[in-house]
C-alpha cells in the first residue's frame, strides 16, 4: 500500500482544491480534479499523487497504514 | 550554489513541490553539500519511497555495495547498462513491494516488464503510477502533465535569462492508444531559485536534463543516448500493454 502517498483533509474544498496534510504533517495544496465522486470534506484520507487527490481511503484503512508507517520510520531511525 | 551528489540534482525538484522526501526540502540540499556525511545523505535518500527501493535493486542486481553510488543514481535516473543486469523477476518483486504499487497503475505490470520495462524511473512514471491508466481512460489532464513533468526529459538550451532557460524539447503526447514523443518544441525552465540549484553557467547549444521545472545536469553524448533509449524503451513497453488491452 502506498504510504507516503496518504493524506488528511484539512479544509473544505474550495474552487477544486484543498489543504491536506501528510503522517508528517507537511501541508500541501492538492487539486481534486483527478477525483470522483463527491467532494471529501475535512477529516478525510485521500491518496495523494503528484499534487493531485487521487482516490478516498477508509478511516480504518488509514489508520492501518499510518501506523505502518510510523513502524517503517521508527525501524529506520 | 552546490553541485551536490547526483541524486539531489534529480529528487529535489519534487521533493521542493513537496511531493516526495522529507518535507523540509533543505534537508536535502543540506545532505548533498560536501560538508555532510555519506551517512546522511543515506538518511535523506532512504526517505524517498519513490526513488530508493530502485536504487537498492540495481545496486544489489549489479554487485555494487552503495545504493548512492553514481553509477547506480545514474542508471536510474538517466539509465545505463546496469539496468541490463536487473533480472525482470526482480523488477516485478520490486514492484510488487514498492510503496507506489497500491496507487492504481500498473495492472499489466508483468507485461510491461516483459517488453522491455527496466528499474528506469521512466518505467515507474509510465507504468507504476496511475497516470496513464487514467489518460487511457479519457481524462487528458492532468494525467499528461504528470507523466510529461515527472519523467526525466532532454532538451537543448536556446536561450538563457539569468536563472531561466529556454529548452527545446520533445513533450510527451498520447495518441488514443500510445504514449509518444511528439515533435520538438520550446519550453521554460530554472537552473536556480533562491540560491538552489544544480547546473551553473548554461549556454545555448547545451543538452540538458529536466525534471519538473528544474535543470538537472548537463547531458554529455553517451548519457542522452541512454536517456532517450531508456525512455524509448520504457515506452515501447507500456505501449505494448495498451494493444494487450
Amino acid at each position: 500500500m502506498c504510504m507516503s502517498r496518504l493524506h488528511r483533509a484539512v479544509t473544505a474544498p474550495a474552487d477544486g482544491w484543498l489543504m491536506v496534510e501528510n503522517a508528517e504533517g507537511r501541508l500541501h495544496r492538492v487539486s481534486l480534479i483527478a477525483l470522483e465522486g463527491s467532494e471529501p470534506q475535512a477529516g478525510d484520507w485521500l491518496v495523494v499523487h503528484s499534487g493531485y487527490a487521487l482516490r478516498r481511503v477508509d478511516s480504518e484503512q488509514a489508520a492501518a497504514i499510518v501506523s505502518e508507517l510510523r513502524a517503517g520510520q521508527e525501524a529506520l531511525s | 550554489m552546490s553541485a551536490g551528489p547526483l541524486f539531489v540534482r534529480y529528487a529535489y525538484p519534487p521533493n521542493a513541490l513537496g511531493y516526495c522526501g522529507p518535507p523540509d526540502p533543505k534537508a536535502l540540499v543540506d545532505a548533498g553539500s560536501p560538508d555532510a556525511s555519506a551517512e546522511d545523505l543515506v538518511s535523506v535518500a532512504r526517505r524517498f519511497s519513490g526513488a530508493w527501493p530502485y536504487l537498492e535493486l540495481i545496486a544489489s542486481s549489479n554487485g555494487i555495495a552503495d545504493p548512492l553510488d553514481a553509477r547506480v543514481v545514474e542508471a536510474y535516473w538517466v539509465g545505463s547498462e546496469l539496468l541490463e543486469g536487473v533480472p525482470a523477476a526482480s523488477l516485478l518483486g520490486a514492484i510488487g513491494k514498492h510503496p507506489d504499487s497500491g496507487l492504481g497503475g500498473g495492472s499489466q505490470l508483468r507485461e510491461a516488464v516483459m517488453a522491455g520495462g527496466v528499474a528506469h524511473h521512466s518505467f515507474h512514471v509510465f507504468a507504476v503510477y496511475p497516470w496513464l491508466a487514467l489518460l487511457r481512460s479519457g481524462k487528458q489532464e492532468p494525467a499528461m502533465t504528470v507523466l510529461e513533468r515527472c519523467r526525466i526529459r532532454w532538451g537543448r538550451v536556446e536561450a538563457v535569462d539569468g536563472a531561466d532557460v529556454t529548452v527545446r524539447s520533445q513533450p510527451l503526447g498520447f495518441d488514443g492508444r500510445d504514449l509518444v514523443l511528439l515533435d520538438e518544441r520550446l519550453e521554460q525552465a530554472f537552473c536556480s531559485v533562491d540560491d538552489v540549484g544544480f547546473v551553473e553557467d548554461v549556454v545555448p547549444g547545451e543538452v540538458v536534463s529536466l525534471h519538473w521545472d528544474w535543470v538537472c545536469d548537463r547531458l554529455d553524448p553517451d548519457a542522452l543516448a541512454c536517456l532517450e533509449h531508456f525512455t524509448a524503451r520504457s515506452l515501447h513497453a507500456v505501449n505494448t500493454t495498451a494493444v494487450l488491452g
